[in-house]
């Protein structure tokens, strides 16, 4: 046996699509330290970022396969036949994309056609953890939104969220499989290579350029810490609860006070204008569920957080 | 002008519903053109999306989508029906959204399947969905994106979830009441699958047709349930349909694959809000597929 390994792990293949990014990298770090035999899929082998180390090691498999080309599916799928836990992590490549009809095929055919297509060639798979987004949920007046809020995403994004949730809750009710859905808030920390307020904010305050916020900056909105999803969603690895959990920290911040933060983790000089928009867009996810259930945790403050993404920036 | 068009214009419903427009009015859209029509028709497979543009013109004066077309298609196994559904109803509707440049309302025929199994009846629409097979999933995911995108153009949508639509003679369909009105008129015996208790309130082609019209007319925004007023269970539905015919044939059980449960759709909202009003009871349905039976030449002959 392995040093270190973990018996949860001991006899798990598991698949990690979008092993790259930022919740796949710290993930399959985590996955190959507890003794766990790892696939990741990628759309590019020379685009393997901070898990190149582990495959040159040989402790990660990597394979090339774009999830939405049915053609690389065939290339991949005698590969995956052994595997028998799935994570799901790919979405980066639509959150990136405006959120326009033009660009809702895309989506449809990652989010929800891409797991379809997966599940066709791991017929072996006995656990899924789906990485969902709170953009399912949409537009809602609560102060707090909990697993059995009404779903109407405002995105085709989370359209496309919503329904890979419900063909995977059908498939696995069908096969027997255990479920895990993890309805991610805003996650953030070192590696957040998207388009999301703090790495914008963060980028402007360092060029010291102007920050717009809309809603005089007092939208709300729960951001969760990189290193408190890893762990979350390592525990749900370890747990197989069945179910549907938010993801946040509970807590719902003011945009105002995370420019703030950021401009004085920053020095910066840039100013915050107000662009006069009301969208009032605030979320606050209710986390009860994955605390009791998932043992998640919030350990990192704001300011803690921001600092070590800002750090990252300088770095990258 | 014509600037009202209906998807799955040759299907059961779309057939009849094209009728009660002004031909001026209307333009059809399915993937084959059943029969003649005295106004605009596209003949198209939807999931092909750079076709559409070759009916650019007619596309671009349409500014009333009533969305019908769908695969009636339902499996709850992903693995051999999950991408069809994806393509024939989510794909379809993205391509025909981002060929119609001028629209202002959409009505669209949903399902109550997109609920699943009730927690409790009457399901209102405030109710949980969970889908349990793949044509209920497509829906939903389809009402959830054409949602987005109304709000996105700020168009008016309106979504119909239809409870089970009886009352077309036709012999693609499947369903209880045709099939045991056939098999009574035969002098066979219907075959119930379960216990034939269950509850459902059905709805007749003809309230239905009527709640697409009023949707229409109307112009508000949301789901409704679009259901009959009577919720008989099978057993009465073969009694009723006994009693028309004045015959007494009794029914022949088998099991049921699925867990059976009554579906109730409380229709309230759409009263209220739609002045949605069904007018047919299922007494009078039942009499009244009969008689569609008859007219073509059905019943004592075989």
């Amino acid at each position: 046996m392995i040093e270190g390994m973990d018996k949860n792990f001991k006899n798990k293949i598991i698949l990690v699509t979008g092993g790259t990014g930022q919740v796949g990298s710290f993930l399959v770090e985590k996955l190959c330290k507890k003794g766990a035999k790892v696939f990741v899929i990628g759309r590019d082998k020379n685009n393997l970022k901070e898990i190149e180390y582990l495959v040159k090691l040989k402790k990660v498999i990597f394979l090339e396969c774009d999830l939405t080309n049915i053609k690389d599916f065939t290339k991949i799928s005698n590969s995956l036949k052994k595997v028998n836990f799935l994570i799901y992590l790919s979405s980066e490549l639509n959150k990136m994309k405006s959120d326009i009809i033009a660009n809702a095929n895309d989506a449809i055919d990652l989010n929800v056609k891409g797991v379809i297509h997966l599940l066709k060639i791991t017929p072996n798979i006995k656990g899924i953890i789906y990485a969902s987004s709170t953009s399912v949920y949409g537009k809602t007046n609560k102060n707090s939104i909990n697993e059995k809020n009404i779903t109407n995403p405002i995105s085709f994004y989370g359209c496309s969220k919503l329904g890979a949730e419900k063909y995977l809750d059908i498939y696995c009710k069908y096969n027997s499989i255990l479920l895990t859905i993890l309805r991610y808030s805003t996650i953030y920390g070192p590696r957040n290579r998207t388009n999301q307020i703090i790495p914008i904010l963060i980028k402007k305050a360092l060029k010291n350029e102007t920050i717009t916020l809309s809603d005089k900056g007092k939208t709300k909105r729960d951001f969760v810490y990189i290193d408190d999803v890893i762990d979350v969603t390592m525990n749900s690895i370890n747990n197989y609860q069945n179910g549907i959990f938010n993801i946040g920290s509970g807590k719902g911040i003011t945009m105002y006070k995370i420019a703030k933060t950021i401009l004085k983790l920053t020095n910066s000089k840039s100013e915050i204008i107000f662009d006069g928009v009301s969208n009032k867009l605030n979320f606050v996810a209710n986390i009860e569920k994955a605390k009791k259930n998932l043992n998640l945790r919030c350990k990192t403050n704001i300011d803690k957080g921001i600092l070590n993404e800002i750090k990252w920036h300088k770095l990258n | 002008m014509n600037n009202i068009l209906v998807t799955g214009a040759s299907g059961q419903i779309g057939k009849i519903l094209v009728k009660k427009f002004n031909k001026n009015k209307i333009v059809g859209l399915d993937i084959i053109q059943s029969e003649k029509a005295n106004f605009p028709f596209i003949e198209i497979d939807l999931k092909n999306g750079k076709k559409l543009k070759r009916w650019k013109k007619i596309l671009e004066e349409v500014n009333i989508l009533i969305h019908l077309a769908s695969t009636v298609n339902s499996s709850q196994d992903i693995i051999k029906d999950g991408i069809n559904s994806i393509d024939l109803n989510i794909h379809a509707t993205l391509n025909l959204l981002q060929n119609l440049p001028n629209l202002k309302q959409i009505s669209f025929a949903s399902s109550y399947m997109v609920y699943g199994t009730p927690k409790k009846n009457p399901v209102l629409e405030s109710h949980f969905t969970n889908p349990e097979n793949t044509y209920a999933a497509s829906k939903l995911l389809t009402e959830k994106i054409l949602r987005v995108y109304s709000e996105k153009m700020k168009i008016n949508f309106t979504i119909l979830r239809f409870m089970g639509i009886y009352g077309i003679v036709s012999p693609y369909i499947k369903q209880a009441i045709p099939s045991f009105i056939e098999k009574i008129m035969k002098n066979e015996n219907p075959v119930i699958f379960g216990s034939g208790k269950v509850k459902r309130n059905h709805i007749y082609i003809d309230d239905a047709i009527d709640a697409i019209i009023t949707s229409i007319k109307n112009k508000k925004n949301g789901e409704y349930n679009i259901g009959g007023f009577d919720s008989p269970t099978n057993l009465e539905i073969i009694k009723i349909i006994n009693k028309s015919l004045d015959m007494k044939i009794k029914p022949n059980f088998k099991n049921s694959e699925n867990k059976e449960h009554s579906f109730i759709a409380n229709i309230e909202k759409a009263r209220s809000i739609l002045q949605f009003n069904p007018k047919i009871s299922i007494e009078q349905g039942i009499d009244k597929t009969i008689q569609k039976y008859n007219d073509r030449g059905y019943g004592q002959k075989f």
